[in-house]
């Protein structure tokens, strides 16, 4: 399973990414859109795991330009603002919707549940 | 002006605030989780990697040490309608609050040091005033540019003192009401807008 991880908290995803190593899941991160894209073109990630709000591009924003790169490829939002308007937004746009401080086992059992409902 | 404005605004930026927490929280959060994956499955823990995880702690605390004293002075402000204000910490209130509105934007945005000046007022519709001109500054197209928010003193009187504004960041009505409110000014030349109290400092 590869993962990618993308929020502008380049200290929250490079230690995200190295406990998901420890678990045997394979992931890397970007910390703004541009080099999601980057890395998107390069490999075929399972999953994405999107910030909702970041510099430039929003988290939606961002899932759009991912989709056109990668179809099939689906996405995960990660949230720190929890309001209703995210909320709606972000649980219809993705296979899952977690609010910040996430559980490192609840994101694993998000990413199965995205993988097991089929490409997004 | 109306309260449900003044709600609105506290609203606004307390959940600026309480998102900017969580990710603090978050952060801290896998910081520590991963030293806890690494110490619970026996892995070992080179002394520049534990550096690394606490200096990034050290970080975290003091971010958030920074951004709830903002908060708070922010909090205090509503506490008397009418008192003495530093426009300095004013000017640093603002770039404390707006903060992660700026990195959003990608602009560059610190309290610039100045001659500080007193001016009694209302610190509550000020700092509105003053988050409603820096939301304008923030909002323009252009990424990528500074934006100084700083106080300072001249002919025309105290002011505050927005520099580094697009052609499109003009004030608007929201903006010029609560200037009129305040018995201020709004002056925009040059990329930079004055907030200026009537006579010299």
């Amino acid at each position: 399973m590869n993962l990618l991880l993308v929020d502008d908290e380049a200290d929250l995803v490079s230690a995200l990414a190295e406990r998901l190593s420890l678990r045997g899941i394979e992931a890397d991160f970007a910390t703004d859109g541009d080099a999601a894209a980057d890395k998107v073109r390069a490999r075929a990630y399972d999953v994405a795991v999107l910030d909702m709000k970041m510099p430039g591009l929003s988290g939606l924003d961002l899932k759009q330009k991912l989709q056109r790169l990668r179809p099939g490829l689906r996405f995960i939002f990660m949230t720190g603002h929890g309001s209703e308007e995210d909320f709606r937004a972000g649980s219809s746009e993705a296979a899952g919707y977690l609010v910040k401080p996430v559980r490192i086992e609840d994101l694993i059992a998000a990413v199965n549940q995205a993988l097991a409902a089929g490409p997004g | 002006m109306p309260r449900s404005d003044d709600l609105l605004f506290f609203g606004k930026v307390s959940a600026q605030v309480s998102h900017e927490l969580k990710n603090i929280l978050t952060i801290i959060n896998e910081q520590a989780g991963l030293l806890a994956d690494r110490t619970g499955r026996g892995l070992p823990l080179d002394p520049e990697r534990l550096a690394m995880a606490v200096a990034c702690l050290q970080r975290q605390v003091q971010r958030g040490d920074r951004l709830l004293a903002g908060f708070n002075r922010f909090a205090h402000a509503a506490d008397l309608p009418r008192r003495e204000v530093s426009l300095a910490e004013a000017a640093a209130l603002a770039a404390t609050l707006g903060a992660r509105r700026a990195a959003l934007a990608r602009v560059a945005l610190s309290a610039a040091a100045g001659d500080d000046a007193r001016v009694v007022s209302d610190p509550f519709l000020l700092c509105r005033l003053l988050m409603a001109c820096l939301e304008r500054a923030l909002d323009a197209p252009d990424d990528g540019r500074a934006v100084t928010v700083g106080a300072a003193t001249g002919p025309g009187g105290p002011a505050l003192v927005l520099t580094g504004l697009s052609p499109g960041a003009a004030p608007g009505q929201d903006e010029a009401a609560l200037a009129e409110t305040l018995g201020t000014r709004l002056i925009l030349a040059d990329g930079r807008l004055a907030i200026v109290w009537p006579g010299p400092a």
